[in-house]
């Protein structure tokens, strides 16, 4: 029942986030995410055979903000707009196109096929769904959100993809500055697998691009190895960037790969008159027609 | 081939209710496929046009001008909810005004009441009811255009049983928009005209104590002409059509259901459909056979019901092709905005519904003389 309620809770939820301040809220590495600032939101493409994306917002935001940045991007539905989400994308997943991609997303999905939205304030190491729209909720800092699909509540904990750090480590966010030149790759880290991503169990069968960018985003980041961060969790402390997480980490083989700041592109309205003239044209046709035809009756009789 | 009389011109007779239905529910389905601006307008102005062409003089062909203004509030009301019931705003959206917000409990969050209304939600209100209203109009144009007591008497015979009931239901809209008119005329002759609230229940209270009187008319007049009537039908037999009827219903009912909710399994779907709709068809063929008729003037079908039926038949299936083959065309996103396409092989299609208005016979005039078209110019006003 709460399962085929959420879209419309998603909808009727994901009202006026005018006046809440959203115009500053950006996206931040994950090191700058501590105990008190900045919240995280995890996607979980699990389901896809894919990661669960971490990303790092500032606040105030929103819940739709901060799964709209950093390489993260929804779509609504045509009916209902871009509030009613339907998909969601990671640029580093699957080629950014969004899962579930065999939906069409011209009206309302059905309840198996739909993102669910979890919420954990700080301080509380279990989910909550959502009681209102991403678009109306706004997360105080140190709060965490998940977003799974078909329904069910996430299978990893809150601990697990909160940041554990109080404070931003300087070095990252030094590298951070660099990082938004463009240089960076995400980091990935195999959670209880310290091996090499690539050689995940799970990944051989049906994910091979997100096995491959994963180890490709783990070959890349040994450029960042001279940006150790002070707490385990939060950051990448290995030369090749894979993390191991201890007791807190997921019981399942999750991956969990951080989402990196960088602006998603925005598509702008277009479309040419010409089809308005020719519909207008006959429409305004056909209504003459009528008119002629009633003023003809009407002279007759 | 269309009738013609020897100085060419084609001989006017009523087309057969069920062809306009058909056409109109063709039409109503077409609509349904798409939320395009352009369409839905042009779906309108056939529908405009048809009517003007071919409906008759009588009463309840006249309806078609207040199912447009039912049409018009469909609308309204569609945007107005959509306003105060505040929807999905992004920071791409197009603000047009923000309403004040009412603060809700937490157990009650999920509804929010107030805050900015957009340009995209308030179109998107506005073409959702339009849809409706669209819908609305098909229904209107085949109460306009088809005799609503010669459509009663198409009706399988098992439905006999259920005469007044289903007298009234028929013909009840055809009725109102008669009332309606004659009590409208009625008060313009008189002096002293009211407006506001009280020159609404002067209009009402008289409009619905006639339709409902002239209703229930209509039924006892059927009801004196063989309606209701069980015939040589055993209690038994009754009890079996009942029973087949309301099992096929029930069938029919939960058949749909198990089709729109992709939780159940998919066995729940359409095998129970169709068992409903077999119970059905055994319930009216049980009714039907004790029931036996005849029929005095029967309409005939000849060439231009089938093209009336088939071209709006095939709107309704171009349509669903389409809506197959490019979805996005017939449903074009407000998000972000652009003008919506027109694309061809649906305009095509609800073009092809307008040829209904020169391939239906020229509608009888109020008072036909027996056998002979009545020239235009001699009609008797009534």
């Amino acid at each position: 029942m709460l399962r085929r309620l959420l879209p419309v809770a998603v909808l009727l939820g994901c009202s006026g986030i005018l006046g809440t301040g959203t115009a500053s809220a950006t996206a931040l590495p994950i090191q700058d995410c501590t105990t008190t600032s900045g919240v995280i939101v995890a996607v979980d493409f699990s389901h896809w055979g894919g990661p669960v994306v971490r990303g790092c917002g500032s606040t105030p935001t929103t819940g739709y903000q901060l799964v709209n940045q950093g390489g993260l991007a929804t779509t609504g539905t045509a009916h209902d707009g871009p509030g009613f989400i339907c998909r969601i994308s990671y640029s580093g997943f699957n080629g950014g196109t969004g899962e579930p991609a065999d939906q069409k997303c011209l009206t309302t999905p059905p309840a198996s096929a739909s993102w669910s939205y979890w919420n954990a304030n700080p301080g509380q190491s279990s989910w909550t769904l959502s009681p209102t729209g991403a678009a109306n909720t706004n997360p105080p800092g140190g709060a965490v959100q998940a977003w799974t699909f078909g329904g069910g509540s996430p299978n990893f904990s809150p601990t697990s993809v909160r940041a554990q750090n109080s404070s931003p480590a300087s070095s990252a966010r030094s590298s951070s500055a660099s990082r938004r030149g463009g240089t960076s790759a995400p980091v990935s880290q195999p959670v209880s697998k310290p091996t090499a991503p690539g050689s995940s169990t799970k990944g051989a069968a049906g994910n091979s691009s997100a096995a491959g960018k994963t180890s490709q985003s783990a070959g890349r980041s040994t450029g960042r190895a001279g940006s150790p961060a002070s707490t385990p969790a939060a950051s990448a402390t290995g030369a090749v960037g894979i993390l191991t997480l201890g007791s807190a980490g997921p019981t399942a083989s999750q991956r969990i790969v951080d989402a990196e700041p960088d602006p998603a592109p925005h598509s702008s309205g277009s479309g040419s008159y010409v089809p308005e003239l020719a519909g207008g044209a006959i429409v305004l046709g056909l209504a003459g027609l009528a008119g002629f035809t009633m003023w003809q009756r009407k002279r007759a009789g | 081939m269309p009738a013609r009389a020897s100085t060419g011109r084609r001989i006017p007779r009523g087309l057969h209710p069920v062809a306009w239905w058909l056409w109109a529910a063709g039409l109503a389905v077409a609509v349904s496929r798409t939320s395009n601006p352009l369409l839905l307008a042009m779906v309108l102005a056939v529908l405009g046009y048809v009517v003007s062409a071919r409906r008759t003089d009588a009463g309840w062909a006249r309806g078609f001008k207040y199912y447009l203004w039912f049409a018009l509030i469909v609308v309204a009301i569609r945007v107005v909810f959509r306003s105060v019931f505040a929807s999905p705003v992004t920071p791409d959206d197009h603000i047009l005004f923000s309403l004040p917000r009412l603060p809700m409990p937490g157990w009650y969050a999920g509804v929010q009441l107030g805050g900015p209304v957009s340009l995209e939600a308030s179109l998107s209100a506005a073409l959702d009811g339009l849809r409706l209203a669209c819908i609305l109009c098909c229904i209107g144009a085949a109460n306009s255009l088809a005799n609503p007591k010669r459509a009663l008497r198409v009706l399988p015979g098992a439905l006999y049983e259920l005469g007044v009931a289903v007298t009234v239901s028929i013909s009840v809209a055809p009725q109102l928009i008669d009332s309606v008119r004659r009590v409208h005329r009625a008060r313009q002759l008189r002096a002293g005209r009211r407006a506001g609230v009280r020159g609404l229940r002067s209009v009402a209270v008289p409009v619905l104590e006639d339709a409902l009187a002239r209703s229930l008319q209509l039924a006892a007049a059927m009801d004196s002409r063989g309606y209701g009537r069980t015939g040589t039908a055993s209690r038994a037999s009754r009890r079996l059509t009942a029973a087949l009827l309301l099992l096929g219903v029930v069938g029919l009912a939960a058949g749909m259901y198990g089709l729109l909710d992709n939780t159940l399994p998919a066995a729940f779907g359409l095998p129970v459909l169709l068992a409903g709709s077999l119970l059905c068809c055994g319930g009216l063929l049980a009714g039907n056979r004790r029931v036996s008729r005849t029929s005095y003037r029967p309409d005939p079908w000849r060439a231009p019901e089938w093209l009336v039926s088939g071209s709006g038949l095939l709107c309704a299936a171009l349509l669903i092709v389409a809506g197959s083959v490019a979805p996005a065309a017939l449903n074009p996103s407000l998000y972000p905005l652009s003008w919506p396409p027109l694309p061809v092989l649906p305009t095509i299609a609800i073009l092809l519904a307008a040829t209904a208005g020169v391939a239906a016979p020229p509608p009888p005039a109020r008072l036909p003389v027996a056998g002979r078209p009545v020239p235009a110019r001699t009609r008797v006003a009534a």
